[in-house]
């Protein structure tokens, strides 16, 4: 009795069926064609082409294999690629922060790409040191390729300094005068932007740091607790609780704001690291400070590094593709190419490090100089999800006066205890 | 035809509580006007700010010169206008989808007699309860099974099995508002079961599928949660989530942003002005039966 | 498509309806039977089925498993999951943002909807145009509504935070989204912007079903306008209420996607609901087991208030 309308309804069906497996999915290369890696990236800015040139150049001076980036926003980058992974879809390889090793290589994520490593001809140039960056404690498998790294240091905008008639803090308890100082909140001045939003736990981390505190002890327990830690921790929140010296929003900041306000004057110090010095230069020019990130006492001098490399997901169809699109992002021209742009941090290679203008340019030296004494992320399980949110949401209630400074370090601390 | 008409036997015109009423109608609806457009015009002068001037600290509304380079660029560089394709597409699959499914279960619930129809009647209602952020966990894995995932095809069936019980709801107090007189002559007249349906009720049912489909169509165009999870490839992202990645990556581009917004919601707008009338008919009949 | 008088009453001339006010009028229903109407019920039960239903079953068994989003379900462990979530300290602020965020949000926009609707209703010219613009919030997606505030709810650079220093309400502005008395209400102000022209369009079309002699008999009886609403037009509109009240309460507890864009649940906990929750324990710890315990939990409240419904409608007329 409705044979007719089943009839049309199955071939309406099959039609359409057809028409979205032919249209509607995303593109796979197959058979002779290159094969299409699949890249994500987060960028520090996004108006930026240099990602893009890379890109292009790869695919110029390659047949077999073609390489398409894709960039997300810091803030999202974590969800969406354990997302995309989680479903088998997404990318083939993707930029990575040491933040997540922890996460992604015991669950299974991220390839093992020990045996790719090996049969580089690239990897002696790779500074010995950081390889550790890639691995898990106590394993030397390496999932994680070195790409970029960083340490923090501190911005401060000469002309406000100057202006307020304060010297460049060399101490903690400097800085959070100097931060009091060059608050005025009727002329739209503050000192300093908390960034308690997405990637904020970098600059507290560097702040912990320099304050004397560890994350992890000698035997390798969560040391967050201690009471150089609990110290640190509550001289990073009187920048708000007490000096109320952060702009409106400065909260839930993520670094787009932060650097917004950095420029514009808003504020006058910012705790960032070398990717962000070409952009500062051009917009304050001889304004423009750096200094080592304030310890206690002014001596021993400590900060964070933080490493950007790149992960071949396990999920990749064609692994050695994936590989070869990221090792060569590790070889000097391009490394050259992303470490001297806009956006460019530390580079990896001896043969990039040793040369202009990372050995000649003074701040840069800094930089280097301060990843000597520099201390990074340890690579625990918990470390994902304090980054993805933990951080933000116990900072946010520490910042609000909803718990105390020592309730976060606890919190926190039972987060990195876990498995 | 409205149902404040006032004592006839009063004249209306100059009346001073007349004049007051009208007066606090009109400031109302004028109130009401500015609150729901607002935003959107906001949005629009925004994005013919110049991006220099939005850099700027401080806020002002009207922009120096009005300046299109922000749609330029976003229709140049980015891939709005495959966000835009993808959604689209999705709702063309979505909506008739469900709309056969919704009319299906509607003259089912609404015209027959038959084992079970209490218990789908009820479950009709339970599905509203169904939160996408439960359902998603799950999807996400079938889908990946039956190869659906990335796939315009895949996003569309899930929101089509989404949207069918609300439909579902419309369509059935739609039709239990009309009367069946017209069919029973039909079947008097000889008619078969399935040509009383495809030849009286249907035809019958045009208005509420509007309102119905209407709904569909806002379900599907809207929809976030599904399309952050399932669709991971520029290719097949759809708008809302294209539009979520704009604002991470360009959150200092407000030009940008809301030049993608303004062309977002356009379609939104010329649509609801052209079906509006018979939406709300459609409503009418259909949900009213509460 | 030619029209039989009886035929006017559902299609868009309310006016000439002759419905009785009261929709649970008992009328005579022969119906069908036989196994046809399996056939039309067919294509929704395996749509709905696969798609709805099977993911139900199944996100409800992770709720009562160990999950990893990589190698599956790894163990059962009962009810571990909601004992974990009720015990926790943050519990009882998330639960209590949740019946903020629900019944405010849901609250205030059936007061606004009732006045909408009045407003609607009243004769004004481009009334059709009206109507139409009226329903674009609701139409608009959640993306661009949390983009288009958050703009305009900008500290530095947005509309609302300089009117209110040009006006001199404050001389500092409001961070509404970053800070935590702010941040909810903001979320709910947003929220009841978006769903107003819902409730002002349900309610105006059951406003619509209100036969005018009703109330003109009303008015010659003495009572004044308050009178004819309380006696009248209430009665006839409150099935609408009600149904539109539960659906909107259960899609505005189930609504992640506002909370997420604009404020992630924060700044701390002060804007987590409950839905909320549970996507960032699924999606951001990789939780799945316990993503999913939330959001049965929440689907469990709810359906009280189902049950609920249809307790109270179940004395009208059966359908």
């Amino acid at each position: 009795m409705n044979a007719r309308r089943t009839a049309r309804a199955v071939a309406l069906s099959t039609a359409a069926v057809t028409l979205m497996a032919a249209c509607g999915g995303a593109a796979a290369d197959t058979g002779d064609a290159p094969t299409t890696v699949e890249y994500w990236l987060w960028q520090d800015d996004a108006t930026d082409s240099t990602w893009g040139d890379l890109a292009a150049d790869f695919n110029a001076s390659h047949d077999d294999v073609q390489v398409n980036i894709t960039t997300i926003p810091l803030e999202q980058y974590q969800d969406r690629l354990l997302t995309a992974a989680s479903s088998g879809t997404g990318a083939c390889a993707a930029r990575s922060k040491d933040w997540w090793l922890g996460q992604f290589a015991p669950q299974g994520m991220i390839a093992d790409i020990t045996e790719h490593v090996d049969a580089w001809d690239g990897k002696d140039d790779v500074i010995e040191s950081l390889w550790d960056t890639g691995r898990l404690p106590g394993d030397d498998a390496v999932y994680m390729l070195p790409h970029q790294y960083v340490t923090l240091w501190l911005y401060y905008n000469k002309d406000r300094f100057a202006q307020a008639g304060v010297e460049p803090p060399t101490t903690q308890q400097e800085f959070l005068d100097a931060a009091a100082a060059l608050t005025d909140p009727a002329a739209g001045r503050y000192g300093f932007d908390v960034r308690g939003g997405a990637g904020g736990q970098d600059q507290w981390l560097a702040w912990m740091f320099a304050g004397g505190a560890d994350v992890v002890d000698a035997d390798g327990e969560v040391a967050l607790t201690s009471p150089e830690a609990v110290a640190a921790n509550e001289r990073y929140l009187s920048v708000v609780t007490e000096l109320d010296a952060a702009p409106p929003g400065s909260i839930t900041a993520a670094f787009a704001p932060v650097q917004t306000n950095f420029a514009a004057g808003t504020t006058a110090m910012m705790i960032h690291h070398p990717g962000s010095l070409n952009a500062m230069r051009e917009t304050l020019g001889d304004a423009l400070g750096v200094l080592p990130i304030p310890s206690v006492d002014g001596t021993e001098p400590a900060t964070l590094t933080s490493m950007s490399g790149n992960v071949v997901l396990e999920s990749c169809q064609d692994k050695d593709a994936a590989f070869e699109w990221i090792s060569w992002l590790a070889t000097e021209e391009p490394m050259r190419a992303i470490s001297t742009s806009i956006q460019g941090q530390l580079p990896v290679l001896e043969s990039v490090a040793g040369a202009e203008p990372f050995a000649t340019d003074p701040d840069l030296q800094l930089a280097v100089e301060a990843a000597r004494t520099a201390k990074s992320w340890p690579a625990l399980p918990g470390v994902a999800q304090l980054a993805a949110k933990e951080f933000q949401t116990q900072v946010q209630l520490a910042l609000q006066g909803d718990q105390t400074g020592e309730e976060m370090l606890t919190r926190l601390s039972q987060l990195l205890e876990q498995d | 035809m409205s149902a404040r008409t006032p004592n006839l036997s009063r004249p209306t015109a100059l009346t001073l509580p007349h004049v007051a009423r009208r007066t606090g109608l009109y400031v109302l609806l004028g109130v009401w006007l500015a609150a729901i457009l607002g935003p959107y015009v906001v949005m629009l002068l925004t994005s013919l700010t110049p991006s220099s001037q939005l850099a700027a600290a401080g806020a002002s509304l009207w922009p120096g010169e009005v300046s299109t380079d922000a749609y330029r660029e976003l229709l140049g560089s980015t891939p709005f206008l495959t966000y835009l394709r993808n959604s689209l597409l999705v709702a063309a699959v979505a909506v008739p989808l469900a709309l056969v499914c919704a009319s299906g279960a509607a003259i089912a619930l609404s015209r027959f007699e038959f084992v079970g129809r209490q218990f789908f009647m009820t479950a009709v209602l339970v599905a509203q309860l169904l939160p996408a952020v439960l359902l998603v966990i799950s999807l996400q894995g079938q889908l990946r099974v039956l190869n659906l995932l990335d796939n315009v095809l895949g996003l569309a069936l899930v929101h089509a099995a989404f949207a069918t019980p609300f439909a579902t709801w419309l369509l059935k107090g739609f039709l239990d508002s009309i009367p069946r007189e017209l069919e029973e002559s039909g079947r008097i007249d000889g008619a078969s079961s399935w040509q009383v349906v495809r030849m009286i009720l249907l035809p019958l049912l045009a208005p509420g599928m509007v309102a119905a489909g209407t709904y569909i169509f806002i379900l599907s165009w809207n929809e976030f949660l599904y399309a952050l999870t399932f669709m991971q490839s520029t290719s097949t992202r759809t708008l809302p989530i294209g539009l979520h990645l704009f604002i991470g990556e360009y959150q200092i581009r407000w030009d940008l942003l809301t030049a993608g917004g303004v062309l977002a919601v356009l379609p939104v707008i010329a649509g609801f002005l052209i079906v509006q009338k018979r939406l709300v008919a459609g409503l009418a009949a259909g949900a009213v039966k509460g | 498509m030619t029209m039989t008088p009886t035929r006017a009453a559902g299609a868009g001339a309310p006016g000439t309806r002759r419905a009785a006010v009261a929709p649970a009028a008992p009328r005579p229903r022969p119906r069908r039977r036989g196994l046809e109407a399996y056939v039309y019920l067919a294509p929704a039960i395996v749509l709905v089925g696969s798609f709805a239903g099977y993911p139900l079953v199944r996100s409800v068994w992770f709720a009562f498993n160990e999950v990893n989003p990589f190698s599956g379900v790894q163990g059962f462990v009962g009810v571990q999951h909601f004992v974990d979530i009720v015990t926790h300290p943050d519990f009882a602020q998330i639960g209590r943002n949740t019946l903020v965020w629900t019944f405010g949000a849901v609250a205030l926009q059936l007061l606004l909807g009732l006045v909408g609707a009045h407003l609607l209703n009243a004769r004004f010219a481009l009334r059709g145009v009206y109507r139409g613009l009226a329903m674009i919030p609701w139409a608009t997606p959640s993306v661009l509504v949390a983009l288009m505030w958050i703009w305009i709810l900008d500290p530095n650079h947005g509309v609302l935070n300089g009117a209110l220093r040009a006006l001199g309400v404050t001389d500092r502005p409001i961070a509404f989204l970053s800070e935590s008395s702010t941040a909810l209400p903001t979320l709910v102000a947003v929220d009841v912007w978006q769903g107003v022209p819902l409730f002002a369009v349900m309610i105006l079309a059951a406003l619509q079903g209100v036969a005018p002699e009703l109330r003109e008999a009303a008015a010659m009886d003495g009572c004044g306008p308050v009178g004819v609403f309380r006696h009248v037009v209430l009665p006839a509109i409150l099935p609408t209420i009600l149904i539109t009240t539960l659906l909107r309460l259960i899609w505005t507890a189930n609504y992640v996607d506002l909370v997420l864009i604009m404020t992630g649940g924060g700044p701390g906990l002060s804007s987590t609901t409950l839905s909320l929750q549970s996507y960032v324990t699924a999606y951001k710890a990789m939780d799945f087991g316990g993503g999913a315990a939330y959001a049965v939990l929440q689907a469990a409240v709810l359906s009280v208030l189902v049950v609920l419904y249809i307790r109270l409608t179940a004395k009208g007329a059966r359908r």
